[in-house]
Formats: structure tokens, sequence, C-alpha cells
């Protein structure tokens, strides 16, 4: 699993140190805004998701009982987050998944693209399990579903970009095999 | 792993320009969410005890004085729209609190040994028309009970207002003297006779003697689990405080502010609006101002954290702090260690130079 900051940030911003509060959600802030664009797909939502849950981290990380948990305890405030900033835009009816977060690289278009095709419960999982190298379980953990609902989801959602990313070959997009394999 | 798409995904992804922190942003926002975290400790109390009614269903019903329930069968409902929740009262609170009850209140009888009361909420703010009091027991009596204003009770409606309104538990209710009183269904039975039978022989003075004795008689910040130690170790002078761990872990950052530790014990909400079954805003009012321990006792309890000479051991001690003041030039601070194998270390503390003594008499948790 990813790391959010330095363990020692993260061990004084636990024991209450106020300045070592700040200096953890000033670490942590460019990788929430990113995982956030990346599930919901557009900049200023994510900078709203992502400032929200860094208010939660300032706000509430002295209820962190064990600083090995606060990887997993960030991840999930991101993701529910963004899910609650996704349906508001939702149910104002604007929800568009940007296909593009600027720059001319190719290949980072065409991800971005693919990932716009795919729907918010498909791209959660998606992101969590390729970009973030997180495993299925951990995946059930922090969205708070059934780990066979994860490999479901990502079952569906490879189909899905195989399907898309035609240009890609094979070896772009794992094999069944190897996302069992990644899951079990 | 590591596949083309997993490594082209992260490189798009850290292509994504971040903008810039506003940490006064952020500051904003924790304060707010501070406030919804209390909103929605009112929302757990509301639901501990009763179903709130939604604002649209209960168009056309009367108000009664902020509070109205409904009976239907085993159902019930009510609108509250305001109220004052209290953690850990103390007995003067207890009495202070009832002192403007709209009924004769008769708190419940015959409540199995060794329960004690941790919450307890009053609706209306001025003059409470409903009380709730919830208990613990180690033994499994962790129930809510309301004392209801007869005049406020609907108790024979054909349906709860809103005819979707549901209780997610069954309740039984009962009349005593000018009271209406309602118990959870997750009470035993024997355990609600014995409580019927014994509240109906009870008189007032009898039942808030019997309830006072279960409450703290030291103020108890936090959710703290030593407190039966930290009752047998306080002084009978002074004012003594308990402290979870949580606020001991704050003591550094309010030395450095030279802030106190303010009694949150009580949260006042006015203005509640509901819909849906759900408490959906309440204006917090009467924002914590008390002072529990003054900045100098807590600059003391910082001196006893660091006579260690530890950091690991101030940030994290492990413990809850006794503290009391039994005159000007002294305080006295108790460790008292969350292992039971532990004990607890006495000290006192000079309050002008904050010289550490570490008493030669410690305890042992038993």
């Amino acid at each position: 699993m990813a790391r959010w900051a330095q363990p020692e940030i993260v061990f004084a911003a636990l024991a209450g140190d106020e300045a070592a509060v700040e200096e953890l959600v000033a670490a942590v802030w460019p990788g929430c805004f990113r995982l956030a664009a990346s599930v919901i797909g557009d900049r200023s939502l994510a900078q709203d998701a992502a400032q929200e849950a860094c208010a939660i981290v300032h706000r509430n990380i002295r209820s962190v009982r064990n600083a090995d948990a606060f990887d997993t305890w960030l991840y999930r405030i991101v993701m529910r987050e963004s899910a609650r900033v996704r349906r508001r835009h939702e149910r104002e009816g604007q929800a568009t998944f940007a296909q593009s977060f600027g720059g001319d690289d190719t290949a980072a278009i065409d991800v971005w693209r693919a990932l716009a095709t795919l729907s918010p419960e498909l791209r959660d999982v998606t992101v969590l399990f390729y970009f973030d190298d997180l495993k299925s379980a951990a995946i059930a953990s922090i969205l708070g579903i059934p780990h066979a609902t994860v490999r479901t989801r990502l079952a569906r959602a490879r189909a899905r970009l195989r399907g898309l990313l035609d240009d890609y070959r094979d070896e772009v997009l794992p094999t069944t095999l190897e996302v069992k394999q990644h899951v079990i | 792993m590591s596949s083309d798409f997993s490594l082209t995904g992260r490189s798009a992804r850290e292509q994504i320009p971040v903008p810039t922190l506003s940490m006064d942003s952020i500051r904003k926002r924790s304060h707010a969410a501070q406030t919804r975290a209390r909103l929605r400790t009112f929302v757990t109390a509301a639901a501990v005890s009763l179903v709130v009614v939604g604002a649209g269903v209960g168009v056309g019903a009367k108000i009664y004085d902020g509070v109205h329930v409904w009976f239907s069968g085993n159902k019930v409902a009510t609108v509250v729209h305001s109220l004052v929740f209290m953690r850990n009262p103390m007995a003067s609170d207890l009495r202070t609190a009832i002192a403007h009850a709209t009924f004769p209140v008769v708190f419940p009888a015959g409540i199995p040994a060794g329960t004690r009361v941790n919450r307890v909420m009053l609706a209306p703010l001025d003059r409470p028309s409903a009380i709730t009091i919830s208990y613990t027991n180690p033994g499994g009596f962790n129930t809510t009970v309301v004392l209801l204003d007869p005049a406020v009770v609907d108790a024979n409606a054909v349906q709860v207002p809103g005819g979707s309104m549901r209780s997610p538990r069954t309740f039984s209710h009962w009349r005593v003297g000018g009271e209406i009183v309602v118990a959870g269904g997750e009470i035993s039975a024997g355990d609600l006779n014995q409580i019927k039978a014994a509240t109906s022989v009870a008189s007032a003075s009898e039942s808030l003697a019997a309830t006072e004795a279960m409450l703290p008689d030291i103020i108890v910040l936090g959710g703290t689990v030593r407190l039966e130690i930290a009752e047998r170790l306080r002084p009978a002078n002074g004012r003594s405080v308990l402290i979870d761990e949580l606020n001991v872990r704050s003591i550094a950052r309010l030395v450095k502010d030279r802030k106190p530790i303010l009694d949150t014990r009580f949260s006042y909400a006015d203005k509640i609006g509901n819909m849906n079954a759900r408490i959906v805003k309440a204006v917090v009012i009467r924002k914590p101002d008390v002072v529990a321990i003054p900045a100098d006792g807590v600059r003391a309890i910082d001196a006893v954290l660091n006579s260690s000479g530890e950091r690991a051991s101030r940030d994290r001690c492990g413990c809850e702090i006794l503290f009391n003041q039994p005159n000007p030039s002294a305080y006295r601070i108790w460790k008292i260690p969350l292992s039971a194998a532990s004990t607890v270390q006495t000290y006192s503390v000079d309050a002008r130079t904050f010289a550490v003594t570490a008493s030669t008499v410690s305890h042992t948790q038993r």
C-alpha cells in the first residue's frame, strides 16, 4: 500500500503535535487531490473532495489510534468524500468525467478516456487496483463492500477496458489469470 | 501488480497538476466538520432514544412546547425542536436540569446493581418535557429509558405520523404518577418487570437519590475507562477532573497555546430540523466555555508527563489523568494506566514553580 506521508510525521501528528498535523496535511494533499481527480474526473470537484478529506485529517487525526492504520484511514476518507462530491454533482445533472487533465501525453489521454467509459463503481476499484496497487481485500475494506464484489467489478472493468483499448497489446491489460492471481 | 496499464495509469496520474493547498481553507473546513460532528452526536442521541419524525409528516400536528410524541402499539415517534445532551453528568447537573421539568420526575428504580448513568438528554432546552437516561453496565444492562410529560404524548395514535415511520426496535411504555416511562425492547422481561414494580412505589426523592448514586462524583471528560479507580482516589476536597487518553494527548498543544481544558460534557442544540426520520440540521448553541482544568493546571499535567524525560512517554502515556487542586499552592495528579497490570502513580506539583514530586505511595488497580 502506498505511503501517504513519512511515518515520523504521522507519528508526530497522532501525538497531537499541531505543527505536524499541518505538515501532514500538506504532505498528503497532492495524493489526495490526484486520487480524487482519478475517480471523479473533474479538477474542481476533486479539489473540493480533497480539501474536505484534508479537513477531516486536520480535525480527526487524533482519533487514529495506530499509525499503521493511517494509510487505510485516509484512503477511506478520500474515496468517501469523492463519492459524496460525485453524487452531489450527479444529482445536479452535471456529471462528466474529463477525458484529459491537460498535457499531450497520448498514453495518459488514453487512460483518462478509458476510465471515462466506466461507471463510478467500476472506476473506483480500477483506480485503486491498478494505480494504487492495492489488493482486492484492502479495496473492499476501503470501499466498505464485500470482497467478492470487488473481484466482480474488477473483472467487469477489465472486460470493458480491453474492448476500448484496442491499440494496446494483450500485455497492456493483465489477463484474467493475472487478475485472479492478484486478487486472491 | 506491475502491468503496462498500471504503469501508464500511475504515470498519467502523476501528470495531473496539483493546485496550491490553502491551509486556511482546510482550517475553516475542519472547524465546519467539528460542528457537523456535534450535530451527529445529537442524531445519535435521538436515535438511541426515540425515532424522530420528519418535519414534513409533522405538518398540522401541534407541537407541545418543543416536544411531541406519538405511540401506536409498540411503535413510537417524536419531534424534538431543541435539547441539551449531557455526557457523564454529576448529581448537581441533574438536579439543576430537572428543576424546571414540566412534570414531577420519578427516575426509574430497580435498576440492576453496578449500573452507571453515562448520558442524559433533556428536551426542550428550557423546560424539559422529555428526559432520556442512558445506562451502562458491564453485566449487559445497556439501555435507554425515556421519561415523558403525558401532556406531550398522543398515547393512542392510530398510526404514528407519516405512516412510513418505523422504529427499529419495539418499546414498552407505562404510566407512573405524572409521567410516562418508555423503555427499549432490549431490556429483558425480568429487568423490565423489576423496574416497573420498583418505579411504581418509589418516591421522586428516592428515585433521584438512587439515580445520583449511578452518576460520577468527579468531572469526567472523554471516553474514560478508569472512572471507578479515579473515584476511589479522588480527595475529598477540591474539584477533581478525570481526562481520557485522547485529552491527555492534547496536553502538549494546550500548553503551547496556554489554553485550559474546557468542560465539553454538555452540548446544546436548538432549531432542530427533521427530515426522513433524521435530524438534518440543528443550531449548536452555547459552545463550551466552562473551564474544567485551568491553563496552569494543564501545565502541571504536562510537567508530570515530562517528568519521565521521554517524549514517547509524554505523548503516549497510555494512561488517564486524574487532576485535583486541593489548595492554591499545589496540584495533585494521578497517572492511571490503561493497563490493569500497572500501578497508579501519584504526583504533587508546585503551583508556582511546577516542580514535580512523585509520591511515595502508589496504588494498585483493583
